[in-house]
């Protein structure tokens, strides 16, 4: 399966690498790489299909609604780190179903 | 509320409701996120950006290894609307069937009338056997296993017997009440044909209708099952 490795991708993946370990919010995202949502979400999903990133629901206090969030697993961190120190142009990179190659 | 507010709110319900079912996770994601957004522009901005949503494709869809509670209200809304579209529509349907038992002077009429109603009735007792239960709405979410029961359940009223044992009766009703006027009124011949030819189109309509809907909740079990999914829920 084919990750295309846009600049916005790039830009996306910085993001996660100032605080690999901690969950994100989308909107949050999305202003620190100063994109839209239309742009950060098909990003995000992509990386979620290529099992670069994790997601998860959580449930915010009553009344307001859950958040999903995000994180990259150990091989999107792997990859993150392997494409972002030299994000030269936008490629093509082929990665596999469970990982990348980092 | 704002007006940007509500019309960024409206431009996201709209959006997730519309969504391919592989990214209704992910448009699911961008309605909750903008409750917590302040500024108006910008969550009107947001909205707007989610439109391309629409037209984003998923290349897999991974197990729902979890359950949100998302996907159960999404359900509830769903089945309420139904239910009360279902309801108003078999009543009306019942009542003009019950009008035309005192119209129609043959007695094969009159049997396709009586037909007729208890079709709708039929389809009353379905939708009530498949109403909102209690516990849907007791719990903020449904295990694994009891929502993809839900849906299964949902997805057998537009298809197998449950609803081709509906379009039989309905089909029987309408072809008696068709050929009982040809035999009591030979003269109205022509117009009972195009009745005939606008009612079977009709059905074409209902039946797509429901496989679309059969369709729809077979893709949200698969996409549960992780399964490998054609890409558009509508297809």
């Amino acid at each position: 399966m084919k990750l295309r490795l846009s600049e916005q991708t790039l830009q996306v993946l910085n993001e996660f690498l100032e605080a690999p370990q901690d969950w994100r919010y989308g909107y949050d995202i999305g202003r620190n790489a100063e994109m839209k949502s239309g742009t950060l979400y098909p990003i995000l999903m992509r990386l979620a299909e290529h099992k670069l990133l994790e997601t998860r629901w959580e449930v915010a206090e009553t009344g307001r609604p859950p958040r999903h969030m995000y994180r990259l697993t150990g091989s999107g961190l792997r990859y993150a780190r392997a494409h972002v120190a030299s994000p030269a142009k936008p490629m093509m990179m082929r990665t596999s179903l469970g990982g990348a190659r980092g | 509320m704002s007006i940007r507010r509500k019309l960024a709110l409206h431009i996201v319900s709209t959006i997730n409701r519309f969504a391919p079912v592989g990214t209704a996770e992910w448009s699911r994601a961008i309605l909750c996120e903008m409750e917590f957004i302040e500024g108006d522009w910008a969550a009107l901005w947001w909205a707007l950006g989610s439109m391309t949503m629409l037209f984003t494709r998923p290349q897999t869809h991974s197990a729902a290894t979890a359950i949100v509670p998302w996907p159960v209200e999404d359900l509830i809304r769903k089945v309420r609307r139904r239910t009360a579209f279902g309801y108003t529509l078999a009543s009306v349907l019942a009542l003009t069937f019950l009008g035309l038992l005192a119209v129609f002077s043959t007695f094969i009429q009159r049997l396709g009338c009586g037909l007729g109603i208890t079709a709708m009735l039929y389809t009353w007792c379905q939708l009530f056997a498949l109403r909102v239960q209690h516990r849907w709405t007791r719990s903020a979410s449904l295990a694994n296993a009891a929502y993809r029961s839900e849906l299964e359940r949902q997805r057998d009223f537009y298809c197998r017997f449950s609803f081709w044992s509906r379009i039989a009766i309905v089909v029987c009703g309408i072809t008696l009440i068709c050929l009982g006027g040809v035999f009591g009124h030979p003269e109205s011949l022509r117009g009972i044909t195009f009745a005939a030819i606008g009612l079977i189109g009709l059905l074409g309509i209902a039946i797509w209708l429901n496989i679309r809907e059969t369709r729809q909740f077979q893709a949200q079990i698969d996409h549960l099952d992780g399964r490998q999914l054609p890409v558009n829920k509508a297809a």
